[in-house]
Order: C-alpha cells, then structure tokens, then sequence
C-alpha cells in the first residue's frame, strides 16, 4: 500500500508538490516562531542568571515601611542595618551575605569620553571585593586605598551608551577595553540638578574604571565598600548610613525561594532567579501568544490548502480508486492509502519547512548581528534550534498533513467503483 | 456455483425510475464458459456488477456457492471481490503510473495471499505473453496488451470466476479474437467460470452457452 501511495504521489507531480509547497510554508513559519520564543526565553533566562544566580536572593528594604515618613524622621524601621544582616544569618542554609551601601549625597561623574566631556548626576555604590571576585580577578586592583580609586561599572550601561547615544549620534563605539583603566572624576559635593548653595565642585575625587559587571547597580559607579564608608564619612556625615541592598547567597540553589520566604517574612523585599524569570517569562507569554494566534491562522490556511489540493486530487482520481475497490481494497484500505500519501506529504513538506526555517533564522540571525546590532538591544541569537523542536516540527507537519487528508481520505473512501469505473 | 434468483434492479434518478433487471433468474455451474448478450443498455453490466458483488440487487438473492451475498458487509464483498472474482473491463482500467509486473501483482496488495505471488506474476506474465514488457508502464502499451495485463491481473488471485465486460470492445477484430482465445484457454487450464458481456455474436458463439437479455429481462438461456 506504502508503494502504491509513493507511486501515486510521483503520477501526480504538481498536486503533490503543491501540497509539499503548503506544509512546508506552514511548518517553516511554525518553526521560526518556535525557536525564536525559545531563543528569547533562553536569552532572558540566561540575562536574568547573569544578574541574578540561582543562588542569589537580593534583600531591599520594603518601601511601605521605608517611606517619606520613615526617610524625614531617620527611623531606623525596615531599613537594612547590621541587625538586618544578623537576623538573615540565623535562617538555615545562608552561605554569604554582601552588603551595599549607596553614597548619602547628592553627587555627580565627569568623565572624558571620544574627546567629549561628560557632567551626570550619578549614584555611587559600594560593595565588598568578595562580592564581585569573579569580575576583578586581581584582589589587589580592588583594593587601593590611594586615588585613583578602583570603580566597576554595569555591562548594560555601555550597550545602552552604545545603542542610545553612539548609533543614533554618529559616534565611535565604545567596548570595555576602550574604557577600563579610563579615570572618571566624582564630585561628592555637586549635583547638576539639585544644585543649592552648598554646590562645591572644589571637592573632587579620581576613581579609575577596572571593570565591568552585571551584578554593578545601573545607576552609577560601584566602588569598594571601604572606601565608600570612608568618603560617607566626610562627605555626607548625616545621610543615610543604613544598607541600600544585601545580596545573600544561599549554599544550595534548590532552597533560594524557601529561604526568599523567610527573609520576606522578617519584613523584607526580595528579588530572586525565579521570581524574575516568573516576571520575565509572563512577559514572554504574551509574544507567545501573539505568535501563537499567527502560527494557528498560518495552520488552518495549510490545513485548507492540503484539503483543497486532496479533494481535488480525488476528483481526478476517481477512477483509479474506483478501480482498487472493485479489485478489493477495502473503504479502510482506501482511506489509508490517501492518509499514507498525506503522511509522505507531510514529512518531505516538514523536513523541506525545516531546512527553509533553520535558514531563514541564520539569515535573521546575521542580519541581525551585522545590520541591527547598534540599533536596538538583542541577544546575540534570536532564535534557539534544539533537536526537541526539530523532532516536535517534524512530527507537528506529519500529523497536520494526515489531519487534513482525513475529509478528503472520507470522501475517497467512499468512491462508488460502478460509477467511478462507467 | 453461481445462482440468481428474482433479482429484479431499479435505477432511480430523481423521479425517474428505470428497471434494469427485471426477474432474472439464471444458474452458471463452476467452470462453465458463459456470454451475456444483449443490446447496449440491456442490463449486461449490471448483470455483471451485482455476480461481482460491485453492485446489490433491489429485490431477489444471488447465491455464489450457496452463500447469499446479501449477507456480506462492505469488507466481506471487499474480500469477495479480490479473492473470488478476477474482473476484465472494455477499457482496460490498469494504473498508468505503475509498470506492468506491477499492474499485475495490484490485487494482491489487498488481501493475504497463500501462494507465492511473485512467482505466480511470472507464469503469468509468460501466459499472456509479456516478459518483454513486465517493466514498461501501462500507458506505453498496446490496446491488446493492455488488455493481456489485465487479464493476467485478473488471474493473479487465483479466482474461481473471471468477470469480462465487452473485453474487445475496445481492441480491432484481430485483436480481439486473439484476446478471446487467450482468456479460452486460461478458463481451460486454470478451470475458472468464464462469464463475458458481449454484443459480438462471433464471440458469444465461442461460449458454451449463451444467455441473452433485453432491456433487463432474460430472452434466451
């Protein structure tokens, strides 16, 4: 029966390569949809590990209780001090905690970049060596206690310099080699937007850049811990002296969230791999199901296709079936000889939409790392091939084809030999 | 044994209505050679369609070794057809797409086979005289090998009846009475009931008896 169906499928060479035409546009834009979803959530999932490993809790302070009314009375309420630190270290299964402190002042950077002077508002936060180890491998850089002062700066910060300020401007990129080792200047004492008549921009300090890290805060430098204790002390003697973050890291990933759990019930706000991947993947969802809806039209048009194309072909072939009833084949024999085709269809139309698919998103994917690169923000891979989707499109474009043979397989099954043979 | 009792047919086409069989009642003993003749649309297709269980009657039994046809279901008739009956169409019906050797074996593909098909398509192909062309496709043959194939097709079974309908109708003179004598002698040696529709007198004679039937009612028996 299988060789009759291959037969037939090459009798009829323009049927047949027409109904190959529709699985494989429809398997090929399936597949496009599918690895892109996958290739985003993969690289929000990996961005969000980078920021955030799976062992990692970050500890903020809950806002209800550290509001205007908490901030103009200095209460001590809800705030991260050492006290905070030791009731989270009396949790079970807590490895290490790194805090962070934030410069009390208002303050800003000048730094000197491609020729251009640079003047921002800027934040300054201070966390201890062990806490970004794994960025500055020498202990020593981080910890000079003479100016320059050593100073980490966030990844994302150069890539939205790069996409928001370079691109669209006309003005060279800049990489990390370009800017580590640059000196930035700090004015602890001068703000370009809160300025008031204790403005000083006598006061200044070197920092130098020695890295960069996706655990840096994105609002401004991050200095060491000491030193930024130290200039907290001269230069902003009543601001806030409590911690601004506390990065806790668990010693068994698996017990991040229980642990979470029981920081928020000391009163605390946390942010945790799972809680962001949560947020991000139902971020995700919705393009899912945006691309879903499309994926389903582009099923039912090839679904439709594939019946017309069988209907059709069945009309013409009304006599060769009618002919293998009369020589014995059975309504089921028939049914499955049209599905059997269907089946053929659909894997050289899937394997043809697969192939068609996986070059299309390497086309895609080289536009996108040539053209777009500078222009909007993306991961280095849009789309994430694994063997799952391959197999899952294949099998997805089989069975679509024979779902869709069903009707046609119906009618021809039900061919009436006499009249078809008159 | 073959054994029509009352079989009346009726067509119906809207209003119309048209008997196509009107009581026939007939009797073929197994390996018998029989004609039907009978004008054009006298009923001999029909005739031939409800022995070969392609069609059912609209009154009366049809008994093919006393077993009633009536009481088989769609498979059953399937079954029927593929292992009893070996059928001889005017214009040929072979699969164009497929080659000859291939035409021949189609039946078997239906239904479990107990002798050794491959073998038995080869005999047969020696029988009608087509080794040569075992490997052509059907629509590069000749009419009168065209109908060779079909009619070693009809015998790859190994059938017990051989239904014909106008098997030279379509073939010149020649031809045809080459095809007669060719499905004579395959009655002979394979001992099958031979039943040929034909409106050729010369043919009808070659048959050991000759039943004629005029707009659906047996004239001569």
């Amino acid at each position: 029966m299988i060789s009759i169906a291959i037969r037939s499928l090459i009798a009829h060479r323009s049927r047949t390569t027409l109904s190959i035409i529709s699985i494989a546009i429809g398997v090929a834009s399936i597949f496009l949809f599918v690895t892109m979803i996958n290739g985003i959530n993969k690289a929000s999932t990996e961005q969000t590990a980078k920021q955030n490993p799976l062992n990692q809790i970050i500890v903020r302070p809950r806002l209800d209780k550290t509001g205007l009314v908490s901030f103009l009375t200095k209460s001590e309420k809800g705030k991260l001090t050492d006290q905070t630190i030791e009731d989270i270290k009396k949790i079970n299964g807590i490895k290490n905690i790194y805090p962070e402190i934030q410069f009390g002042n208002f303050s800003s950077i000048e730094v000197q970049l491609i020729g251009i002077g640079v003047l921002t508002d800027a934040m300054v936060f201070g966390v201890p060596y062990e806490f970004i180890k794994d960025e500055i491998p020498n202990e020593e850089t981080w910890k000079s206690s003479e100016e320059p002062y050593p100073a980490i700066l966030p990844r994302k910060i150069l890539e939205l310099y790069n996409l928001s300020v370079a691109s669209p401007q006309g003005l060279p990129l800049l990489s990390e080699e370009d800017l580590i080792g640059k000196e930035m200047i700090f004015y602890p004492r001068f703000s370009t937007f809160f300025g008031s008549s204790g403005n000083d921009k006598s006061t200044q300090i070197t920092l130098k850049i020695v890295g960069f890290s996706d655990k840096a805060s994105l609002l401004g430098p991050t200095i060491p811990l000491e030193i930024l204790n130290t200039l907290n002390r001269y230069y902003a003697p009543s601001g806030n002296n409590s911690y601004t973050e506390l990065f806790v890291e668990t010693s068994d990933q698996n017990k991040t969230t229980q642990i979470a759990q029981e920081i928020e019930n000391l009163g605390l706000s946390t942010q945790y791999f799972t809680k962001d991947l949560k947020e991000v993947q139902a971020k995700i969802s919705y393009l899912s199901i945006g691309l879903g809806l499309i994926s389903l039209i582009i099923i039912l048009l090839s679904g439709i296709a594939i019946i017309g194309t069988f209907l059709s072909q069945i009309a013409e072939r009304r006599k060769e079936l009618g002919l293998l009833r009369a020589l014995g084949a059975t309504r089921k024999q028939i049914k499955l000889l049209i599905m059997s085709e269907a089946g053929f269809i659909g894997l050289i139309g899937s394997t043809i939409g697969i192939g068609a698919g996986i070059l299309a998103s390497i086309i895609f994917d080289k536009y996108i790392t040539t053209e777009l690169r500078n222009t909007i923000l993306l991961p280095k891979t849009l789309f994430c091939i694994t063997p799952e989707i391959i197999i899952a499109t294949l099998a997805f474009g089989i069975c679509l084809s024979i779902i869709a043979a069903y009707i046609p397989a119906n009618t021809a099954s039900k061919v009436d030999p006499i009249t078809a043979l008159k | 044994m073959i054994v029509l009792q009352d079989v009346y047919k009726k067509f119906s086409s809207g209003k119309s209505k048209t008997d196509a069989l009107i009581n026939v009642n007939i009797k073929i003993k197994e390996g018998e050679f029989v004609a039907i003749t009978g004008p054009s649309g006298s009923g001999k297709t029909t005739l031939l369609n409800i022995i070969g269980g392609l069609d059912s009657p609209t009154k009366g039994k049809v008994f093919i070794n006393d077993f009633d046809l009536k009481h088989m279901d769609d498979d059953e008739l399937s079954h029927y057809r593929n292992k009893e009956i070996g059928f001889i169409f005017q214009e040929f019906h072979l699969e164009p797409f497929l080659k000859v050797r291939n035409n021949i074996l189609l039946p078997t593909l239906f239904d479990g086979h107990t002798h050794d098909v491959q073998a038995y398509a080869d005999a047969l192909l020696k029988e009608v005289k087509l080794v040569k062309k075992s490997y052509a496709l059907a629509n590069e043959l000749s009419g009168g090998e065209k109908q060779r194939t079909a009619i070693a097709r009809a015998l790859i079974n190994k059938p017990k009846i051989i239904i014909a309908d106008e098997p030279t109708g379509n073939l010149d003179q020649e031809t045809g009475e080459a095809i007669i004598t060719l499905l004579k002698n395959l009655q002979k040696t394979h001992n099958i009931t031979l039943i040929i529709a034909t409106h050729d007198k010369e043919i009808a004679r070659l048959a050991k008896r000759i039943i004629h039937i005029e707009d659906g009612i047996i004239k001569r028996r």
